[in-house]
């Protein structure tokens, strides 16, 4: 009895490694030579699991292109990197982006959790902590009670059930704002969002302190103007921008004026020295321009330097549940209350005013299939545009240049490249011009005499040509050394500078290209000159709760299920039914520590499969059961009626599996056709079942039986022949 | 000892009558119930929390954005199932415009709009794409069997009656399912399709057992009448199929009691088809074997006299 021993000391290391699989939430090996990490710390047992049973948002596209012709693999390509950006953009957790079909023409996006809000919030210069948030958002004035709000860095994230969607009519424009809109609102009336202006009164003539001496408003947008005004900026505050993430809007720093000539440091009021006052300003005036316009409970106070004396005619203004600025449905600033309150206090005296904002810095709404589908349905647009960078000489003679420090190499390196840089102060920002996405007629990736490694060939019509022609030009002849930046659905792809105006409509990028990069820079811009566009032809979207309730459910019922069969086995076939049992438990180990590890994302079909392959698990055994009580009843010992049992049941588990399993590989390859994960998920998961079924019905259950043959249990010949079975004679010993 | 083939006129003429029946139910009428995974469409569940709202005011939100031919369906407390045809995200919004007008003071996580889309040419293409699934697997499946019982004489029988079962029994829970479509509304949909390809799979293997019998107990040769040999066969296997049918039924039945709703349909198709199954195996499979060994595939030959 050497050998049965031998198998179930495997059949135990196996049974205790399949366990240790499953209860260890997440398996990582690394070795060398082969590495693996599996598991989802989120999911019960750690198995991974599809979207119909954790929630989620499954939508297929199918791809046409602007001009009605079908899109091709590589255009799909195109699609697929700006989905992507778009996708993660929007805070999701692990999208999937698959192109479908053979030869592709459709592209399924897969969006988890989806049914479910997130929004990041981030409360610039007010603390607000994550239970005021979360109480304030389960209050009735908000009416989300199931929100839960944590810490993710300086974010608070706050988890909701789905909000209302903005409903936009046919043409685009908003009938009603989302409601992530009106709990912005409410968020910020309950948690008081506050302007500061800081104001100095000066005297410009004087000269002494270099002002703008130009009306308020009209440097106000400067971030995004390209005057000549811009050749002597005035260096600013770290103004902190208001970004509204949720609504995609750039976030367009205010330009302020800044009373001083030389920042010392960002983030403190600056000591501006002696000072002329015309005319003379009170606190009283102050406070009377304020209430002038409304704002009655403003914070007037003055201002320390630091050594600690009140700096003369300089104050600090809060005005509590007023925003420094404010954004529109189309990302444009609109007129905020401390904008009156600027001009009003400017109208006193020419003075420096500058407003930062303790706003809601951040406010990004993830989650919301309707809000996710608006996202991705977009057309990706090319934009082109002329980006002065950041000047290579001083704007003002005198100033310490390069800025922050930076060596000269370092300066031109970023001046570029770095956001900061290229925008005033220290640059001109940058400027639309009119070449369009559908100017550029070709994007191909190559190579040209005379230049090292791969470049991108592009190519104009007329109209792109001539605006090409111009602003090579301008950005050639600039003594700053500009350059074209070109944008795809809002995200850099190229920069590239010019040294000589280029006409004749075509030219090329070249740079430190690989040649994949270049590949994907040219699929990229030939995705937006001749845009796809993308029409939902299929979409699923499954509750979180409902998912995990489905699972919880089938869960419950599989193991009453297993259970009740497990119950019957034993009644019945007695000992054979205890080892099948035995074996059964042991399958459902082995297999969903396999699912664990290879691993097979288990569906809603999958648990479907998952049972069928139970029953034929079960068949497998009562099989043998059943062959083994012929074997007993035609008078053999037991231990050969077993071993002969198991070779006549073999042939009819060899076939009616193999035939199971040629089911599932034909559904396998036309779930793959069809593109639905649901028939595939059932072939896999089947095909896997039946396949470990076999394996352990088989050895297991003969190992398990002969050994328990060898025991004085083997002497009960009548434990080992089902309930009511007749003409097995009990004279027959059990000796071998 | 059963004589099963002895009443097999009964079971031939019962299983005529059901195929019958159900074809006449899949082709003269009401058909199956079909989802939008066949029609093409939008599925939308809501959750309207107002006691007094009925299919009409939900009839009239649909027609105020455009869906006045919208199948509305209450499930109870409030919940609705519509069908319409395609929406796309303009209408989709409009619907949910036309439902914020209607309930100001519900949003949308009240609502719990959960809409599922299906467009014409995915549902084109998933019942063909059905359709040719369940020939090439049945293609392959002869193919096999004629391989797996080379060794017995005229092998070709035994995967072509492996078909016949099979066929009896999808036809036989496509009816099935016409009378649940009527009775509970019961649709097909994809996973209908997963179901029935389960069906398949279980119908072939519950027959392979069956006939594997047949083939061990033909290579003994003792001489006896195919009919008798058969007949042995199917008295000892008769065990082991009422035992796997009813395990697998326990697990069924387990689900649909305890399982969520989302896989009622699914489990009813399989539930049906391991009942249909097992009978198959035994009543139509092994009698179809017989009645070629004896008459001919169609019949020409004599009868030969019983044993």
């Amino acid at each position: 009895m050497r050998r049965p021993r031998r198998g179930l000391v495997l059949l135990a290391i196996l049974f205790a490694l399949s366990v240790a699989v499953l209860a260890v939430p997440r398996v990582e090996i690394n070795t060398p030579i082969w590495g693996l990490d599996r598991g989802d710390e989120e999911n019960i047992l750690g198995l991974s699991l599809g979207l119909d049973l954790k929630g989620g948002s499954h939508l297929v596209y199918k791809a046409t292109k602007e001009d009605g012709s079908a899109a091709d693999a590589e255009d799909l390509e195109g699609v697929r990197k700006i989905l992507e950006k778009r996708v993660s953009s929007f805070g999701l957790a692990e999208p999937t982006i698959q192109l479908l079909g053979n030869p592709a023409d459709r592209v399924l996006v897969q969006l988890p959790g989806l049914s479910g809000a997130t929004i990041a919030v981030d409360f610039d210069g007010n603390t607000v902590f994550a239970e005021e948030l979360e109480a304030f958002l389960q209050s009735a004035a908000v009416g989300h009670p199931e929100t839960k709000v944590s810490i993710d860095e300086n974010q608070l994230i706050a988890r909701m059930d789905e909000l209302r969607p903005a409903l936009r009519a046919t043409d685009g424009s908003v009938i009603t704002e989302s409601e992530a809109d009106v709990i912005r609102r409410a968020v910020e009336d309950n948690f008081p969002v506050t302007a500061v202006i800081s104001f100095a009164a000066i005297d410009p003539e004087t000269g002494e302190i270099p002002l703008a001496a130009e009306p308020a408003d009209d440097s106000e947008n400067a971030g995004t103007s390209d005057d000549e005004v811009l050749a002597t900026p005035v260096p600013q505050p770290a103004a902190t921008p208001s970004a509204d993430g949720s609504d995609g809007g750039d976030p367009t720093p205010v330009q302020t004026d800044e009373p001083a000539p030389v920042l010392a440091d960002d983030d403190t009021p600056v000591d501006v020295g002696p000072v002329t006052i015309v005319p003379e300003i009170t606190i009283e005036q102050i406070q009377g321009a304020l209430v002038g316009i409304g704002l009655t409970n403003a914070l007037v106070e003055t201002v320390n330097d630091t050594a600690g004396e009140v700096i003369d005619n300089f104050w600090s203004i809060e005005l509590i549940g007023v925003r420094a600025q404010e954004f529109g449905e189309n990302g444009d600033s609109i007129p905020t209350l401390a904008e009156e309150a600027r001009e009003a206090l400017d109208a006193l005296s020419p003075l420096g005013v500058f407003v930062t904002s303790g706003t809601i810095e951040l406010w990004a709404v993830g989650g919301g299939v309707q809000e996710a589908k608006h996202l991705i349905g977009q057309t990706a647009q090319l934009d082109f545009r002329e980006r002065k960078c950041g000047t290579l000489t001083p704007p003002t003679i005198g100033d310490a240049w390069p800025p922050d420090g930076l060596s000269g190499e370092e300066w031109r390196t970023v001046r570029c490249v770095d956001e900061t840089y290229w925008n005033p102060p220290y640059g001109g920002g940058e400027q639309d011009i009119d070449i369009q996405g559908s100017d550029l007629t070709d994007a191909f990736a190559g190579t040209q005499p005379g230049v090292v490694g791969p470049v991108v060939n592009i190519s104009f019509n007329d109209h792109g040509s001539d605006e090409f022609c111009d602003v090579t030009g301008r950005i050639s002849r600039a003594t700053n050394q500009d350059v074209l930046a070109i944008y795809l659905d809002g995200e850099e792809l190229v920069a590239p500078s010019a040294s000589t105006a280029i006409c004749n409509g075509s030219a090329y990028i070249f740079g430190n290209f690989t040649a994949e990069r270049a590949r994907t820079v040219s699929i990229q811009l030939r995705s937006g000159s001749l845009p796809v566009n993308l029409e939902l032809i299929q979409e699923r979207n499954v509750d979180a709760t409902l998912g995990s309730d489905s699972l919880r459910k089938s869960v419950i019922a599989g193991i009453i299920g297993l259970g009740l069969v497990l119950v019957f086995m034993v009644m019945y076939y007695k000992i054979p039914g205890f080892v099948a049992a035995l074996a059964l438990i042991l399958y459902a180990v082995v297999l969903l520590a396999l699912f664990k590890l290879m691993p097979v994302t288990l569906t809603l079909s999958g648990v479907a499969a998952l049972i069928l392959s139970i029953g034929l698990a079960v068949d497998a055994n009562i099989l043998i059961a059943e062959r083994t009580k012929e074997e007993l009843r035609m008078g053999r010992a037991l231990l050969a009626s077993i071993t002969t049992g198991f070779d006549r049941a073999w042939p009819s588990i060899r076939d009616g599996n193999i035939s199971t399993i040629i089911t599932c590989i034909v559904l396998f390859w036309f779930g793959d056709r069809l593109g639905t994960s649901l028939i595939q998920g059932f072939a896999l998961t089947l095909g896997i079942g039946v396949v470990v079924s076999m394996l352990t019905a088989f050895f297991a259950s003969r190992v398990i039986m002969r050994s328990i043959a060898g025991t004085s249990l083997g002497r009960r010949i009548d434990s080992f022949v089902p309930v009511g079975s007749i003409g097995v004679d009990r004279a027959i010993g059990s000796g071998e | 000892m059963i004589d099963f083939i002895g009443k097999r006129v009964w079971f031939a003429g019962l299983s005529s009558i059901l195929v019958i029946a159900s074809a006449l139910l899949l082709t003269v009428g009401p058909g199956l119930n079909e989802g939008i995974d066949f029609t093409g469409g939008t599925s939308t569940t809501l959750q309207i929390n107002d006691e007094n709202v009925g299919t009409d005011d939900v009839r009239s939100i649909f027609a105020e954005a455009g869906f006045s031919d919208a199948l509305i369906q209450s499930t109870g407390d409030g919940s609705f199932f519509i069908r319409t045809e395609v929406q796309n995200e303009a209408a989709q919004n409009e619907i949910l415009a036309a439902l914020n007008r209607a309930y100001p003071d519900q949003t949308a996580s009240d609502i719990r709009p959960e809409v599922t889309t299906v467009g014409k040419s995915v549902a084109d293409d998933t019942v063909s794409n059905s359709i040719q699934a369940v020939v090439v697997a049945s293609i392959f499946i002869i193919l096999f069997l004629f391989w797996a019982f080379r060794a017995v004489t005229a092998a070709y029988r035994y995967g072509l009656a492996a078909v016949i079962a099979l066929a009896h029994d999808v036809v036989l829970t496509l009816g099935l399912f016409v009378i649940l479509g009527e009775v509970i509304g019961a649709e097909v949909n994809a996973s209908f399709i997963v179901g029935t390809l389960t069906v398949i799979g279980y119908s072939v293997n519950d027959t392979i057992v069956v006939f594997d019998r047949i083939r061990e107990n033909v290579r003994l040769g003792t001489g006896r009448s195919f009919r008798a040999v058969v007949n042995q066969s199917l008295n000892e296997s008769i065990m082991r199929s009422l035992g796997t049918s009813f395990t697998t039924a326990v697990v069924i039945v387990a689900m649909l009691l305890f399982g969520g709703e989302t896989l009622r349909d699914f489990l009813l198709v399989l539930l049906a088809g391991v009942v249909i199954g097992t009978y198959s195996s035994v009543f139509i499979a092994a009698q179809v074997l017989v009645f070629w060994e004896e008459r001919g595939f169609l019949g020409r030959r004599r009868p030969v006299e019983a044993t």
